[in-house]
């Protein structure tokens, strides 16, 4: 066979368009034009409509009668998910998913999958799915820890990100510990209604569609790049080599268009299963050269992909030593480390090649940002350690400011967290 | 009687819009029989390829001031219709999800000036399979430009190039090509 690109440039020659397309293109531009101007006339008679309709009916503004459902935020993150007619998040529903959890941290897959409503999904998938994937999950060496829940969304208000029951866990596995990371935090989200799950999918109440491996879904512009936990990138690192290495039996164990919304899902028979198994402790069966080639890995990817997985690590980072050290936000040591962390953090971003001149302008603008946020956390240890409260707010404040004035922040740098 | 002072100013303004006209019409012309043939290759379908194409060149257009300027123009192009095929296949794909259980299945390689043993091969080929193969083998995108077309990680696109190439070999050497 010759190469594939021989064959696509020679196939790709024998397409030739048809004469007449920069006309076809002046045609379609002037056919939109008009009917730009057709929609923005009706919009303006709308307008004109419902003012005189609400000045004559003498309609209030009330928003106490807005519907129960809100709809997605026009700026925030948008719900793509199955729609369902809410009440407000109960502690019966908050119980739901905490037994819910339990199972999950049990590996108990007829008992989680019991608890689905008829035509439910998790991850986007049927329930009956459970047995499966906690056979894959074993093959894997994959526990989970946790499974506190809460109510998680935007307080019902019109516009805001539905109202959802969330269940923060973590999760280690073979990789994870080949590795030495600490265990992965996550979110489970959950629709209820009348004590059964309709729906549920990983991550926050309005941080909708990713699956397992914390792959955002393809199908969301705003959502490309790496994935939102410590794991996306072991795992597509895993996968990479998989491909490479076992391409004969890849196909078996990886389908990249399985799954809805989140393509890219593990093949969950019981051959595929054996071969997860046997080629996870083939990976993993020398630490040390993991470590070596995770790193040589992360430093072939894009800068966008480097800096988020620093700034991830050093969030985790940051909360860790936080639980560890027991550290509130009164303590100097609080403002210390969050400066000494993100101080490192920053010498890392430096220390990546910057090979674009997108990549160039992005660090122009984020150093000097991130070096007054260090500043500023220095500061407050500072107050902090003379019991200066007052002083100490007042740096949160400016602090806090400065943080949402570049929002998001870009790659999640430089430590990520609400309420410093 | 006009003033001399904004006549001038119309005029300057008036050859900067002749100007960039100019540019973008040259632009439209290097660009649009490749691009079409690519969009040719990873839709399977030439008047889906035809309306990709010039809804992308409509975007770039209205934004010509800005994309004239751009290092890679050519860059932006194929990231527009990329994004306009993700689009649409995304739309499609949910529409039948929601109706039938079917796998989406647009190819149209099938006329007879179509026919071919690589477009045979090709239309074996999921979507994101061929866009991911055109992409990076053909047009010579790293998987990272891909995969920021694709809306996938990069390790993505190299596993659905690799199954793409696997494919067509194996049905290429079923054909003895």
């Amino acid at each position: 066979m010759s190469d594939p690109r021989s064959l696509l440039e020679r196939e790709s020659r024998r397409f030739i368009q048809q004469d007449g397309a920069f006309e076809r293109l002046v045609r379609r531009r002037d056919r939109k034009r008009r009917n730009q101007r057709i929609a923005a006339g009706f919009v303006g008679i709308a307008v004109f409509v419902a003012a005189v309709w609400i000045v004559t009916s003498g309609l209030s503004f009330d928003r106490t009668e807005t519907p129960a459902v809100p709809g997605p935020a026009e700026t925030g993150p948008t719900y793509n998910g199955p729609t369902y007619t809410l009440g407000p998040v109960t502690n019966e529903d908050l119980a739901v998913g905490e037994s819910f959890m339990q199972a999950w941290v049990d590996g108990d897959g007829e008992a989680a999958a019991a608890m689905f409503a008829p035509d439910a999904t998790f991850d986007g998938f049927q329930p009956a799915v459970f047995p499966a994937l906690y056979d894959w999950f074993r093959a894997g060496g994959w526990t989970f820890e946790g499974g506190g829940c809460g109510r998680h969304g935007g307080g019902g208000e019109p516009g805001a990100p539905l109202d959802v029951v969330g269940c923060g866990f973590t999760f280690e596995n073979d990789l994870t510990r080949a590795l030495g990371m600490r265990p992965v935090p996550k979110d489970l989200s959950f629709v209820i209604e009348a004590g059964r799950i309709e729906t549920a999918w990983f991550g926050g109440g309005g941080d909708c569609c990713h699956n397992m491996f914390g792959s955002p879904d393809p199908l969301r512009q705003d959502l490309t790049g790496p994935g939102p936990d410590l794991f996306g990138a072991v795992w597509d690192m895993f996968i990479e080599w998989l491909s490479t290495s076992h391409p004969e039996d890849f196909g078996r164990m990886y389908d990249p268009d399985y799954g809805y919304p989140v393509s890219g899902y593990p093949i969950l028979d019981p051959g595929s299963i054996a071969l997860w198994e046997r080629y996870t402790d083939e990976f993993v069966a020398s630490p040390q050269e993991l470590a070596r080639s995770f790193t040589e890995w992360m430093a072939s990817q894009s800068f966008e992909v480097q800096a988020s997985r620093i700034c991830m690590t050093a969030t985790d980072e940051f909360w860790a030593t936080k639980r560890a050290d027991n550290l509130q936000r009164s303590d100097a040591a609080f403002y210390s480390t969050l400066a000494r962390i993100s101080e490192e953090t920053l010498a890392e971003l430096r220390a990546i090649p910057l090979e674009t001149e997108a990549d160039r302008a992005a660090m122009d603008a984020f150093v000097p940002h991130a070096e007054r946020l260090i500043e500023l956390s220095r500061q407050q240890a500072e107050a902090a350690a003379a019991g200066d409260h007052k002083r100490l707010n007042e740096l949160g404040g400016e602090w806090s400011n400065l943080w949402f004035s570049v929002w998001p922040p870009p790659w999640g740098c430089l430590v990520s967290g609400w309420g410093f | 009687m006009n003033d001399p002072a904004i006549s001038a100013h119309a005029t300057r303004s008036e050859a900067i819009v002749a100007h960039q006209a100019a540019a973008f019409e040259d632009f439209f012309r290097d660009q649009t029989q490749n691009l079409y043939a690519h969009l040719c290759l990873i839709t399977g379908n030439r008047a889906e390829a035809e309306e990709l194409a010039q809804d992308a060149f409509l975007k770039l257009w209205e934004r010509w001031d800005r994309v004239a300027d751009m290092e890679e123009p050519v860059g932006y192009l194929y990231r527009t219709a990329v994004n306009l095929f993700r689009k649409r296949y995304r739309r499609v794909g949910v529409a039948l999800r929601k109706t039938v259980s079917v796998e989406l299945r647009e190819d149209e390689f099938a006329t007879a000036e179509d026919r071919s043993v690589v477009a045979g091969a090709l239309v074996e080929l999921a979507p994101r399979q061929r866009a991911a193969l055109v992409l990076t083998e053909l047009i010579g995108f790293s998987s990272e430009e891909a995969g920021r077309m694709l809306g996938v990680r990069p390790g993505t696109v190299r596993v659905l190039a690799s199954q793409a190439r696997a494919a067509m070999k194996q049905h290429l050497e079923a054909d003895d090509v």
